[in-house]
């Protein structure tokens, strides 16, 4: 269990601590490393946003915490991880399996795979009730209904006997995060929720997802590397690269003062609707191979980098309310 | 789906019309002449040309189809060269046998190779799926004659636990079954283990494991349904061709099934027996092919929408 200090409401316990989480894949020459010694918590009730390109470890980083790669594929280690009271790392799978479901609920990219096709929607958010609950088939086919008509889906009760391949992506994604909330957790791990559906359907899905997490009381761990997302329901924000946080803090101060220049790169290519015509800066380059680790990562693309850059690697530091990983952050009024 | 039913009805029965046809088409392109067979090398011309005209050979191959066509349509198939019983008669009294060996067959390979085969995946790159991955590549490569001749060898000469042949007991099932059985089992062996592999991966297998489904639920009612579609497919093609008679295995363990007798009456020329006995290996393939589809569409939905 974890310590509750009297004072409480001052420091509140997160309800997610990762410390030292590293990913490696297994490969015949050696493991990769994918994920270099992450550390972050997610506060309770919170919007925790995890951002960074394709290939930054992020969508690992998630699924690690649930035990849910491959051993035979990844090689995860972490000094440790506490989920709502369970210290779960190494993760085992008898560490886990009460948090699986109960303590966090986890919803990933493509609804369009992310569902049994050949069992209706309605039996397979009523097995999570069979198996944790101990429900009857027939109580647990109601929760069910409840639960699709909690995530807002019309005619509930008809639809809890279709088959999968009868909703469209929208409403499958919100069958999938119906049975991510089923048992109310304590936590939601959502990985990329909206980057595989429609562009008028994502912000009910994101919209959802947040007043789900106001109703049941859950924290969010929200993995994307969309910042219009992080904009509107953030409330504390990690930027990985490489397989490393590089820079962290409030959702607001890193939007409008990032201190990384790759933070910074990140918000200056994405589009402003307010101002149209104006060009969209791209970051120079691509992010380095996987293995290749000297110096700080980001430094070959970056326009502030100094010789000592690619060979000195920069330490995590607190720095005003941020914390950043660089030796030469961006000031904070710019 | 009574409409569903309905055309792959259709569909069967036109594709068995095509196969009746293009049967006797090769039949007559082939070499060998049924009427030298049977009346041997001491016939007159007077006398062969008098055969030939009462078996209807001396007319135009497309008059002969058309006639064979009409009475095929009324299940006469014409009388058997070599025997002068009705084909239909001959080919359904041996059908029983081969039904009995392709059944027992078809139940021992499922109920080897699926529970194998996944536990197979389960332990991917483990001592239990190292040894199938090797002793179906080995099963496979193994004739069925020789694997019949040395399990003959073996279980009926040196040990005398078996009888060799013939279908007078139970016990004469058990070498025919197994040398059907081996190949077969190897297939669908590694065909469980690499598709139950591939459901295992599958994101809403991923799914079931975070929303803390316990593994052996998992496994019964997620990955099973799913990875049963392909050995359903290939178990379904292989059944077909076992009702069609086992020609070879027939023909070792001198079992008196259909596949026995195709071989015997390709030897004695006879067409009407030899045609007989394609049309039901190939109705059999056809209708077991029609009930894998609606086996499909009770397993997937997906197979339900199209």
């Amino acid at each position: 269990m974890t310590h509750r200090p009297s004072g409480q409401q001052v420091e509140p316990v997160p309800v997610l601590s990762v410390d030292g989480l590293s990913i490696g894949a297994r490969r015949p020459e050696g493991t990769l490393p994918l994920v270099k010694d992450v550390s972050f918590v997610c506060a309770s009730g919170a919007v925790t946003a995890l951002i960074g390109e394709s290939g930054s470890g992020k969508s690992l980083t998630a699924a690690a915490l649930l035990g849910l790669l491959d051993p035979d594929t990844y090689d995860v280690e972490a000094g440790a991880v506490g989920l709502a009271g369970l210290h779960v790392a190494p993760f085992a799978s008898e560490k886990l399996a009460p948090a699986r479901g109960v303590k966090a609920g986890y919803i990933v990219q493509d609804p369009g795979t992310a569902l049994d096709p050949t069992m209706t929607v309605g039996d397979q958010l009523a097995e999570l009730f069979e198996v944790h609950r101990g429900l009857s088939r027939a109580e647990a086919r109601r929760e069910a209904v409840r639960l699709l008509d909690l995530v807002r889906i019309p005619n509930a009760a008809a639809r809890a006997a279709d088959y999968p391949h009868a909703f469209s992506g929208g409403m499958k994604q919100r069958v999938v995060i119906a049975g991510a909330v089923a048992l109310s957790p304590d936590l939601l791990i959502a990985d990329e929720p909206t980057t595989a559906l429609d562009v008028t359907v994502q912000a009910e899905i994101l919209t959802l997802i947040d007043d789900l997490r106001r109703s049941i009381g859950m924290a969010v761990l929200l993995i994307t590397h969309d910042l219009g997302i992080v904009y509107q329901i953030a409330d504390r924000v990690l930027v990985m690269y490489a397989g490393r946080i590089v820079e962290e803090g409030d959702a607001e101060t890193i939007c409008a003062a990032p201190r990384h220049p790759y933070t910074a790169g990140l918000l200056a290519s994405v589009p402003d609707l307010s101002r149209p015509g104006r060009a969209t800066a791209a970051i120079p380059g691509s992010p380095p191979r996987p293995g290749f680790d000297e110096g700080c990562a980001f430094a070959p693309r970056c326009v502030r980098a100094e010789p000592a850059c690619l060979h000195d690697r920069p330490l995590l530091r607190a720095d005003g309310s941020s914390t950043v990983r660089c030796h030469f952050p961006l000031d904070v009024h710019g | 789906m009574i409409r569903f039913v309905l055309r792959r009805i259709a569909a069967a029965f036109f594709t068995t019309v095509a196969a009746v046809v293009a049967t006797f088409v090769m039949l007559r392109i082939a070499p060998g002449d049924p009427i030298a067979v049977l009346l041997g090398d001491m016939a007159s011309d007077e006398e062969i040309a008098a055969a030939r005209q009462s078996y209807g050979l001396d007319l135009p191959i497309w008059q002969q189809m058309l006639i064979y066509l009409q009475k095929a349509a009324l299940l006469d198939f014409g009388q058997s060269i070599s025997q002068g019983v009705p084909v239909a008669e001959l080919v359904l009294s041996r059908f029983p046998s081969t039904l009995m060996l392709a059944g027992v067959t078809m139940v021992l390979v499922l109920a080897v190779a699926i529970p194998v085969g996944i536990l197979g995946a389960v332990r991917r790159g483990k001592a239990l799926d190292h040894t199938t991955a090797t002793a179906s590549f080995v099963a496979l490569s193994l004739p069925e004659f020789w694997v019949g001749i040395m399990l003959i060898l073996v279980f009926a000469r040196y040990l005398r636990w078996l009888p060799s042949g013939g279908a007078e007991s139970v016990a004469a099932l058990v070498l025919p079954v197994l040398t059907l059985a081996l190949p077969l089992v190897a297939v669908n062996l590694r065909l469980m283990t690499t598709e139950t592999g591939n459901v295992l991966r599958a994101p809403y297998i991923t799914m079931t494991r975070a929303r803390g489904i316990p593994f052996p639920r998992i496994l019964r009612r997620h990955v099973l349904r799913n990875a049963l579609i392909p050995v359903l497919t290939v178990g379904g093609i292989q059944f077909g061709h076992l009702l069609g008679g086992a020609a070879i295995v027939e023909t070792v363990f001198n079992w008196p099934g259909v596949g026995q007798l195709l071989i015997r009456s390709i030897g004695l020329r006879d067409y009407p027996v030899v045609q007989g006995c394609l049309i039901l290996m190939t109705t059999a393939v056809i209708v077991i092919n029609m009930l894998v589809d609606f086996a499909y569409r009770a397993i997937d939905p997906r197979f339900r929408a199209g």
